[in-house]
């Protein structure tokens, strides 16, 4: 495990094949025993030639003590002997370095008492020539005190000599012969050490083979199965192969148990697959029935961006779910005015998609009937009261705006409160605080009542918005929000109001998820005018944008230069001499820019197209076409719809250099 | 909108007040059509508070009209309004126009 911690196995065989580590294991407990045997045979051999000597030492001696029975007078007769060549044969036999016999009597004047049987030994003197004296061990064989001696010396020839010393008695157990056997230690040393490592040769071998079948029958039995197995996992996990095969099971040990599992295993998986796959389908057809639920939904709201008389509506519905509690509506009442109105059911998902459906016709069609907002409020809870058997409630916030005086009326059913902005202000409306809709029959709804002055906006929300979470659980906050509308008030943008909050929400909450749905609707104040499509009413036209007080005249002038030119283009071309129609001329006046919106019924002309720059015009070449180049270099924005029949006209000029300036 | 003529020798002076707007430059049209052949065609627009396209298009017919018999054109004493309105279209620098 350490070696593969430090990448000490670079190759992946090691990682992979469990098989390849056993035959590693395998392979060093081999080097082991062999090098055991080497050193157990070592250590042997060495307490064995020790007793090797004395036997066959003891052996010979025995059998030359036989031969020797009969011991000659002169030793030198001995040579010539039967019982010599005897003991020269046996010489050879045993791979002798030399016999020796030594009489206790020596014929001094022969010179020896020792006679030498030997196929390669050669006779020692000593200086004098003499041959050999008796040496201590000769002695104590001699004199009785031992049997047989043992001692190591070196040959003039430096071979390593051991030689075996035994007594040769007569019948009165009398000492009168010794008789010496020399080996060559080296050759006998060889000879044993030489079986032993053949010995030891062998064991390895029976050893090794003992060891690969081992390896063998774990390849067979376990590591081959244990493979197809992992191979068989391996492509399930990686490819998600349902292999319909299956493994093959014998017998009843642990692999075959194994086996059986994985077979039972991938059957389960294959049934939970095919199920899943079932309840894919399942989810896939009731999310598709939730996209046509929220479809349905929206369809029940009125579009998210309107443009009506002089107020100008964005609004957006964000949904937690794919239904949403909340809803926005807004809608143009018989008696001219227009009702808005914003609301959040408690709960969110289905529940709450249904009740709102509920809470929209219950709320719109009793805003038909009373127009005021409290009684509409009143009207609207006792219906919601009357089917509400899940016992949900609604808070809502209604308005009515009339143009005709520019006031707004409004009731706050529970909801969150409404904003008023505009020329770096941002006021809440209050006093008309009530109770929820839904749960408490008959509850007293009241309302209340502020001028609007053209270049205000409204702004309504669900608490969605100041209760979106970022991924650490902090809450965007009231705080956020009024920061955002001041900064907004503040800016020349064309960009709603509500999809730059929830730009900002979105930046806020990073990715967090979204609990709550989310309902915003901004309304913009303006003035509106309606005038027959004729050059004639250019006056008309000049006295309604000159009644605009808040901007100097001089800057009225280039926005009157401006009308004018679209006006009487209009004129001459909308209508193409059929039945005079009409134009109407909506304004708003916001901190930064001042909104001109012409709407017509004729036919679909979008007056940008072909714009030209002051640089373009040529008046040698020319005497028209600056009416057009004027007209966008006084409103630097421009934007063309053709929407439900209308010709949409919208003009901007940004305010930023001429506010102040003077009145 | 009133339009003033006064006369010295070989040169016509039009004092134009008021609005000049797509309804009244009509008038100033018709009035351009009975102008005698004049060398020198002067606009005064000292007493002009405003003018649109239709009047800065009356104003390059009159440039033109000089420029055809070789005669002379300029407008004098605009205000800064209408000045601007010039400027905006650029004919500033091809018609002699002085602001008051």
């Amino acid at each position: 495990m350490k070696a593969e911690k430090n990448g000490g196995y670079k190759s992946s065989l090691f990682k992979r094949s469990i098989g390849a580590r056993i035959l590693l294991t395998v392979a060093l407990i081999l080097l082991g025993v062999m090098i055991f045997l080497q050193v157990f045979v070592r250590i042997s051999v060495a307490s064995y030639i020790e007793t090797y000597y004395t036997d066959i030492g003891e052996l010979i001696a025995e059998l030359a003590a036989e031969e020797l029975s009969f011991f000659p007078d002169d030793i030198r007769e001995f040579q010539d002997s039967e019982a010599a060549k005897d003991l020269l044969r046996l010489c050879e036999d045993y791979q002798l370095y030399s016999i020796w016999v030594e009489s206790s009597e020596p014929p001094y004047e022969t010179g020896t008492n020792e006679i030498l049987l030997s196929n390669e030994g050669e006779f020692e003197r000593d200086e004098e020539g003499k041959i050999y004296t008796l040496g201590p061990e000769e002695r104590a064989i001699f004199s009785g005190e031992k049997d047989e001696a043992i001692y190591q010396y070196k040959s003039s020839h430096g071979y390593d000599i051991i030689a075996y010393l035994h007594g040769i008695y007569d019948d009165y157990n009398n000492c009168i012969a010794v008789i010496g056997i020399n080996f060559e230690k080296e050759l006998i040393y060889d000879d044993i050490q030489g079986s032993a490592d053949w010995m030891a040769w062998i064991i390895a071998l029976i050893f090794t083979g003992l060891m690969i079948t081992l390896v063998l029958f774990l390849h067979f039995s376990i590591f081959g199965p244990l493979r197809v197995i992992s191979k068989r996992m391996r492509n399930y996990a990686s490819e998600g192969q349902l292999s319909t095969d299956k493994l093959v099971v014998k017998g009843e040990d642990d692999l075959s148990r194994m086996a059986a599992s994985y077979n039972k295993m991938t059957d389960e998986i294959s049934t939970y697959v095919r199920k899943i796959g079932v309840l894919e389908k399942e989810r896939l057809m009731s999310e598709a029935e939730m996209n046509v639920a929220a479809e349905i939904q929206t369809g029940m709201l009125p579009p998210a961006s309107f443009d009506v008389s002089q107020i100008h509506i964005d609004a957006v519905m964000k949904p937690a779910k794919e239904v949403a509690g909340d809803f926005y509506d807004y809608m143009p009442l018989p008696d001219g005015r227009m009702f808005l109105c914003i609301a959040d059911v408690s709960g969110k998902g289905v529940s709450a998609a249904l009740f709102m459906a509920q809470a929209v016709n219950a709320i719109r069609y009793n805003a038909v009937l009373y127009s005021s907002p409290a009684k509409t409020m009143y009207a609207a809870n006792n219906d919601l009261c009357a089917r509400n058997p899940e016992m949900l409630f609604v808070t809502a916030f209604a308005a009515v705006y009339d143009p005709a005086d520019g006031s707004l009326t409004y009731c706050n059913a529970g909801h969150n409160p409404a904003y008023l902005t505009g020329s770096g202000i941002v006021d809440m409306l209050e006093g008309a605080d009530c109770l929820f809709l839904g749960l408490f029959p008959n509850e007293e709804y009241v309302e209340a009542s502020i001028e609007i002055r053209p270049g205000k906006m409204l702004f309504l929300y669900t608490d969605g918005l100041t209760e979106a979470i970022d991924p650490d659980k902090a809450m965007f906050g009231r705080e956020r929000m009024e920061a955002e509308l001041v900064r907004y008030a503040g800016e020349v943008t064309d960009e709603a109001l509500p999809s730059r909050m929830m730009a900002s929400v979105q930046a806020f909450t990073r990715g967090a998820e979204v609990f709550d749905d989310l309902t915003m609707m901004a309304i913009r104040f303006g003035r509106s005018v309606v005038l027959p499509a004729s050059t004639d009413e250019n006056g008309t036209l000049r006295h309604f944008l000159m009644e605009e007080e808040q901007l100097p005249r001089s800057e009225m002038k280039k926005i009157c230069l401006a009308a004018e030119e679209i006006f009487v283009n209009i004129c001459h071309y909308a209508y193409d001499n059929k039945e005079p129609g009409t134009v109407r001329v909506s304004t708003l006046l916001t901190d930064e820019s001042y909104i001109l919106m012409f709407a017509d019924t004729g036919m679909p002309y979008d007056p940008l197209e072909q714009v030209r720059t002051a640089e373009e015009y040529d008046p040698d070449e020319e005497i028209g076409g600056l009416g057009k180049i004027m007209t966008f270099t006084i409103m630097d924005r421009q934007k063309y719809e053709y929407r439900n029949g209308f010709n949409i006209l919208t003009l901007a000029r940004s305010l930023k250099n001429c506010r102040g300036k003077e009145v | 909108m009133n339009i003033v003529r006064t006369e010295e020798t070989g040169k016509i002076t039009l004092k134009i007040d008021g609005w000049l707007d797509v309804q009244t430059t009509p008038e100033l049209h018709a009035y351009m059509e009975e102008l005698p052949p004049v060398q020198d065609l002067v606009f005064d627009f000292s007493e002009l508070e405003y003018i649109s396209s239709a009047g800065v298009r009356e104003v390059v017919a009159a440039y033109r009209r000089q420029q055809e018999a070789k005669g002379a054109f300029s407008v004098i004493n605009v205000s800064s309004d209408v000045m601007d309105v010039f400027s905006m279209t650029g004919i500033n620098r091809k018609i002699s126009i002085t602001e008051v």
